[in-house]
């Protein structure tokens, strides 16, 4: 009876939306032909301006790497401030992993955004965007994995009368080092992804090709330039995960 | 890793970061001028006006829409190609060939799908559903796919020892081993589409975003603080809902 009754809401909720937001197929295959248009306009692919808009790629590349970096680097200290099996203060703990999950509801785009409009439309607005998104995400892996430290690995720092600081780089460090090296990758691999979008809405780096090749309406140049950027997401996420998969392993 | 090896990574990423100097804003005392106008002047993203609350309601909840609307279809949509996906419950070129499809599907971003929707159905909510939908379609067949794949043998076998048929053997046996697991990858794909729904109106997709769209393009930040906040309150309680679900799921 229970079941029933919240299938039944959930169907009400959905069909309400539905209606609110004015889902109609009849739209979707109308407009068919404009979409088939669309995308035949993007082929064949224009890869003459792909060597020219080159370092583009190499400048959404640096922005997603050098994120990485700082967002790692603030990440860490967070990371063992949030997490209770290493700093022993409730209040700490609590007040970092509210702000953690605070941080986490800001979507990459809408930071870049904020950004581009507090240090310009340049790639520095789109490190800082990113730094702070993969800050995010990265302190939340790494606070769950300290959270599943067995924390008897620690007794014998203990013992011995180590102290916190002590605690943290002979007991915590060495352990959950190749997770954390393996979530600065996959954080990596989103970065580069987030690096391209970003772009759009005024970030640098290869996006703005992007934005620029949309409002010109030359679509055969954008499908090059996304061929591209797949083919170098491809390879980066091959070899990642490659190099995680090692990590996590041994 | 020993120490060594760490420093040698940590002095070669600390080089590349500054290679990035290059983006680096001029600085000047306008700029900061125009950062402390920005984040707690008058006018400020830290002096939110909350007299615009009836817009920004309408604005998350046709987002909140969008983000159910597209998660139910892409629902519906993986679970059929899940499990068509899945390597034990459909022959071998069927599931290679819909797993193919699936990666390809994956990384297409949503926002640029977005666009290409709205080419389609003209600008507004049902366009950012079918980006939602068709992007989490690939994600959530994946997981589907997975789930699947990972299916306990035994009372598959006692359905089919007992004279049941394909589809009873599906409906009794494969179907209830698969859903709780599935309503939960649902539920997080929710949780990442109600950030998505609320960005995706930057391109015109509907949603909160068409109203941050216009208050950021007006400079109007005091608006853009207290969609801000609208979005971090609506975000954080989805998750919050979402998790609670889930963990009496699994």
């Amino acid at each position: 009876m229970n079941k029933k009754i919240t299938i039944l809401f959930f169907v009400a909720l959905f069909l309400w939306a539905c209606y609110e937001t004015e889902v109609s197929f009849k739209s979707l295959i109308n407009g068919f032909a404009d979409v088939n248009f669309f995308i035949s306009e993007m082929f064949p692919p224009d890869f003459s301006e792909v060597s020219k808009v080159f370092p583009d790629f190499i400048t959404t590349l640096k922005m997603a790497f050098v994120s990485t970096f700082y967002g790692a680097f603030l990440a860490y200290p967070i990371a063992i401030l949030a997490a209770n099996t290493v700093t022993k203060t409730k209040f700490l703990n609590v007040f970092f992993r509210v702000f953690l999950n605070l941080v986490r509801t800001i979507p990459d785009l809408l930071l870049a955004a904020l950004c581009v409009a507090l240090f310009g439309a340049n790639p520095f607005a789109g490190i800082i965007a990113l730094s702070f998104f993969s800050f995010g995400i990265i302190s939340k892996l790494l606070y769950e994995s300290l959270e599943s430290l067995d924390e008897n690995s620690l007794d014998p720092i203990r013992a011995v009368g180590g102290s916190w600081l002590s605690k943290i780089k002979y007991g915590i460090a060495p352990a959950v080092l190749p997770q954390f090296l393996s979530y600065c990758l996959y954080v990596f691999e989103i970065n580069i992804r987030a690096a391209a979008i970003i772009g759009l809405v005024g970030a640098g780096g290869i996006g703005t090709w992007l934005n620029i090749n949309f409002d010109l309406g030359q679509y055969n140049k954008i499908s090059s330039l996304l061929l591209t950027l797949f083919l170098i997401v491809a390879t980066i996420d091959f070899i990642s995960s490659k190099i995680r998969k090692r990590l996590t392993d041994s | 890793m020993n120490n060594k090896k760490i420093f040698l990574l940590l002095f070669i990423f600390i080089l590349i970061g500054l290679t990035t100097n290059e983006y680096l804003p001029e600085t000047n005392n306008k700029g900061q001028e125009i950062f402390t106008k920005i984040l707690s002047g008058e006018n400020g993203l830290f002096n939110p006006d909350f007299s615009i609350y009836q817009n920004v309601a309408k604005g998350l909840l046709e987002s909140f829409q969008i983000a159910l609307i597209g998660t139910v279809f892409a629902g519906f949509f993986s679970l059929i190609l899940g499990i068509l996906a899945a390597e034990n419950t459909s022959p071998k070129p069927v599931s290679g060939f819909i797993k193919f499809t699936l990666n390809a599907i994956r990384t297409i971003p949503e926002i640029l799908l977005a666009i290409i929707f709205i080419v389609g159905v003209g600008p507004g909510a049902f366009a950012g559903i079918l980006a939602l939908g068709f992007h989490s379609t690939g994600t959530l067949s994946k997981l589907t796919a997975e789930v699947t794949e990972s299916i306990n043998k035994g009372p598959i076998e006692a359905v089919l020892a007992v004279g049941g048929s394909q589809i009873s053997v599906f409906r009794y046996s494969a179907l209830p081993q698969i859903m709780p697991e599935f309503v939960s990858i649902l539920l997080y794909r929710f949780e990442i589409n109600i950030r998505a729904a609320s960005v995706l109106g930057m391109v015109g997709a509907g949603g909160i975003g068409k109203t941050l769209f216009f208050a950021l393009m007006a400079r109007n930040w005091s608006h853009v603080g207290t969609i801000l906040i609208g979005i971090i309150i609506v975000v954080t309680l989805v998750d919050y809902i979402s998790g609670r679900i889930r963990s009496n799921l699994v």
